[in-house]
């Protein structure tokens, strides 16, 4: 899915640099063409990497990227999934902790898929009272 | 020999005496023609000998002059010495000398307290005079048997203090802008030494200018040595501090510690912080002369070439250059694309002797103001010492100025020997090489082809190399400790490094180093985008003029302004090899014939060296491109022709959309991919940036038109079939693609 380039250009601004760098790097490119060859899906590359792009771009959740993938490359649901995974795996797992701020709720896990976690949520600590927070006392005269 | 003396001595006079009113008496007597065939004789015997002791003394001064700059450039880099000037200890940073010194020193004094006790004795039973004051006398002996342990110590504070104010003075300490104004001028009056007999101005010139090379050189000899002898005599003060620490115990001994404690107050802070601090307003009047003297300011209107060198210390040619060429020729006189300029303006100094004498000392007198300064500030600070100190130096040097006459001469003969001989080996080489089987002279076409050659030769080469690794050594360890020095701090500290360099080597070390450093930090991109280009063509000039193997560190800054200067400043091709920008007929081919249009839409040519440092550029050394470099690149087609992922990956990084916008709109089909650069076409096929748009045109759809069989006579014309290729939507049926927007 191909979005408007001027909202994707100011997306691509604010993108961290490690996500820039991962957007245009010759490493995803030829991981992109790999997995093509891989499933026989070369005519498609040019949407695959579409999808991808979307997905650094913080467009596209990994969490829905087997569905997308299904629609977008008219391909098996099992095809999809495993292309989702070596796409987790070799692509988006070195940038996990980049794309972690966009989604929030989702792990890469090691072998690849992709796990819905528990969003961590901070405790917040009670703020302590005037008498516990500074025990100084300064000399009476 | 001393009838001998008197007879050169009064042939000197005469000749003096002929060439300086030589034009007056012909003219008085209107024996134009005679006199004419008597001056030309006259000019044709002794010119070539005159020209040639002048070129020996102007060359000394030259030397001596280097000498001073080299000692001046050395106490600009750090302290003089590499050990502490009173921290006695074993090993360096310690001083070892102080340590065996001191320590036996101490050793013998705390002796000598047991002697001072019985003193104390002696004289409280026997009430020395009725006024021995036992108990303060007792109390000093105490004090001092504690303090004496500590004598570096507290001559370690003192020293600190003069050494933390004098080093603020000296810390851009760099006088090198007098050498450049020497050779400039040297290599002016050099030009015309084939009539120095009939030019008296020009005689004068240069005699004035034998005399301000030794006087800059003498000037900034004895400030430089005075640290170094400084150090010297602190050495020998905390050395010898204990016993002067024992004279303060005893009424009658004080007034030699007294002595002894001022002197070491001179010595380590007024005297240096004085001397410094001249030497500090030299370097500032220097740096603002043109401001100093009006006269000169009209005379860089008129001169603007020549002032420019001037105040700019960008010398004609690189030293790296006069280095390298003088090891097989002498010459320093060449004319350069400077002097060329500066006499066009200045028209024929030989047909206007008085302009350009006018000429000669308005562009060198103001350079007499710092010199004032040096010297007024040595006078204020040494006082008696230098005075002893210069007419000691003095007169050695005319002793051995006289006594070393005969000797020099033949020396000189000898070395002009050996010097013709080496030209003549290296002419050899060149002639051997089959450069057109003759010697040529600067200025002659392929003369650059045959200096190359004549490099050729094993000694000639052999020492060049030497001199080139020990300069190249030098620029290393001078960047490197500015980069030490920069790493870590802010992109506008370096600005302000680069920015606010003054003259010479340190300085363009410093800009080297502030570059250097903002490379290793992250921030270059930052720093040379806030550079002005002149800031960058002056770094890039000094580049290849210190150490043209430093260029690596900075061609990024702006590929256009090396390939100008290089232009500008007609490298030849070893020049360029050493300064990694050489390029042989076939690259030259390949990278030629890139444009750009400008911000007025103007078209402009890529010099071939500038497409070649913008398509090699590593993705790490692209962080130094500016966004101006990066549109060059991608208009030029050079981004198109050349890179790779990584350079298009990284130009996406460093400059985001600006760079997505202008990239995007210039992709080609895949034909024009295959036939110029399939790295690039491979990478936008599958790319994830294609989420951006970065997608390759498809291939232009060919269309087959059959006009079928001619038709016969008086028959229609039958109208000409389209075949569409298989696949292809009829653009009338073909509807608009539709993207949903995210939500």
């Amino acid at each position: 899915m191909l979005y408007d380039f001027e909202q994707t250009a100011e997306l691509f601004d604010k993108l961290p640099k490690e996500l820039r760098a991962a957007l245009f790097s010759p490493e995803t490119a030829d991981y992109i063409k790999t997995i093509c060859a891989r499933h026989k899906i070369t005519e498609k590359t040019q949407q695959l990497a579409q999808t991808v792009g979307n997905v650094i771009l913080g467009l596209l959740s990994p969490e829905h990227l087997p569905q997308v993938l299904e629609k977008e490359l008219a391909i098996s649901q099992e095809q999809a999934a495993t292309i989702a995974q070596e796409i987790n795996r070799l692509i988006l797992y070195s940038i996990k902790d980049k794309l972690a701020d966009f989604y929030e709720d989702i792990d890469f896990a090691p072998g690849g898929t992709v796990a819905k976690i528990a969003k961590q949520t901070k405790t917040e600590e009670a703020p302590l009272s005037d008498d516990e927070a500074d025990t100084y006392r300064e000399e009476v005269e | 020999m001393r009838n001998y003396k008197k007879f050169i001595l009064l042939g000197s006079i005469f000749c003096l005496a002929l060439f300086l009113f030589t034009p007056k008496i012909a003219s008085a007597f209107g024996l134009s023609d005679i006199w004419g065939g008597y001056k030309n004789i006259l000019s044709t015997i002794w010119s070539p000998i005159l020209g040639g002791a002048l070129k020996i003394a102007l060359k000394l001064a030259e030397w001596i002059l280097r000498l001073a700059l080299w000692m001046t450039d050395r106490l600009a880099a750090g302290d003089p010495f590499g050990i502490s000037y009173t921290t006695p200890g074993p090993a360096k940073p310690d001083n070892f000398i102080i340590e065996v010194g001191w320590t036996l020193m101490r050793d013998l004094v705390n002796m000598c307290f047991i002697l001072g006790l019985v003193y104390i004795g002696l004289a409280t039973a026997l009430d020395f005079g009725n006024k021995f004051a036992t108990s303060k006398t007792f109390r000093n002996l105490l004090l001092i048997a504690l303090l004496i342990n500590f004598t570096p110590a507290i001559c370690g504070v003192v020293v600190d203090i003069g050494n933390v104010v004098y080093r603020f003075f000296l810390q851009s300490l760099d006088f090198n802008v007098f050498r450049t104004v020497f050779q400039k001028m040297q290599g002016e009056l050099s030009r015309h030494w084939t009539d120095v007999l009939l030019e008296g101005s020009l005689f004068m010139q240069s005699l004035f200018m034998i005399v301000f090379g030794w006087a800059a050189a003498l000037l900034l000899i004895f400030t430089v040595a005075y640290f170094y002898y400084r150090g010297f005599r602190i050495w020998i003060s905390v050395i010898i501090s204990p016993i002067y620490f024992f004279l303060f115990i005893f009424d009658k001994t004080r007034p030699q510690f007294k002595k002894w404690w001022d002197h070491f107050i001179k010595l380590a802070i007024t005297t240096p912080v004085c001397l410094a601090f001249f030497i500090y307003l030299a370097q500032f009047s220097l740096s603002r002369l043109n401001e100093v003297f009006s006269l000169q300011q009209q005379n860089q209107t008129s001169l603007p070439a020549q002032t420019n060198v001037a105040y700019n210390n960008t010398a004609p040619e690189s030293d790296f250059i006069d280095i390298t060429a003088s090891l097989i020729a002498n010459e320093s006189n060449t004319p350069t694309p400077e002097t060329s300029n500066l006499l066009a303006a200045a028209g024929d100094p030989v047909a206007e002797e008085e302009s350009g004498m006018a000429d000669f000392f308005t562009n060198i007198i103001p350079f007499m103001l710092p010199l004032f300064f040096l010297g007024f500030g040595l006078k204020i600070s040494l006082g008696k010492q230098m005075m002893q100190a210069a007419s000691m130096i003095v007169s050695t040097a005319v002793g051995i100025a006289t006594g070393g006459a005969g000797f020099a001469a033949k020396a000189g003969g000898a070395a002009m020997a050996v010097g013709k001989k080496a030209m003549s080996a290296a002419g050899n080489a060149a002639v051997k090489a089959g450069l057109g089987g003759e010697r040529l002279s600067p200025g002659q076409p392929g003369y650059s082809r045959f200096k190359a050659a004549a490099f050729q030769n094993p000694l000639t080469r052999r020492i060049t190399n030497k001199a080139i690794a020990t300069a190249s050594e030098r620029a290393n360890d001078g960047v490197d400790k500015q980069v030490n020095a920069l790493s870590g701090k802010t992109t506008a500290t370096k600005k302000m490094a680069v920015e606010n360099a003054l003259f010479g080597r340190g300085s363009w070390e410093k800009q080297i180093g502030a570059i250097s450093a903002a490379t290793k930090d992250g921030d270059i991109n930052e720093l040379t985008s806030s550079l002005s280009s002149q800031t960058k063509k002056d770094i890039i000039r000094k580049t290849f003029k210190y150490d043209p193997s430093q260029m690596d560190k900075i061609k990024h800054i702006d590929p256009e302004a090396v390939a100008q200067v290089a232009n500008e400043m007609r490298l030849n091709d070893s020049q360029r090899k050493r300064a990694g920008i050489y390029m042989s007929a076939q690259e030259k081919q390949m990278y030629s014939g890139h444009s750009y249009k400008d911000e007025q839409g103007n078209t402009k040519q890529l010099d071939a060296l500038a497409t070649k440092i913008m398509a090699q550029a590593k993705p790490a050394e692209m962080q130094a491109f500016t966004s101006d470099t990066m549109k060059k690149a991608i208009s030029g087609d050079i981004a198109n022709k050349f890179w790779n992922g990584g350079q298009v990956g990284k130009a996406a990084e460093l400059f985001g959309s600006q760079f997505l916008q202008i990239f995007r709109n210039g992709i080609k089909d895949q034909d024009w991919y295959e036939k110029n650069n399939q790295l690039m076409g491979g990478f936008l096929q599958s790319t994830a940036g294609q989420a951006l748009g970065f997608t390759i045109r498809p291939e232009p759809i060919k269309i087959k038109i059959e006009t079928g069989p001619a038709p016969a006579k008086n028959q229609p014309k039958p109208e000409p079939q389209v075949i569409m290729p298989e696949n292809v939507i009829n653009i009338k049926d073909a509807k608009p693609k539709t993207y949903k927007k995210a939500a």
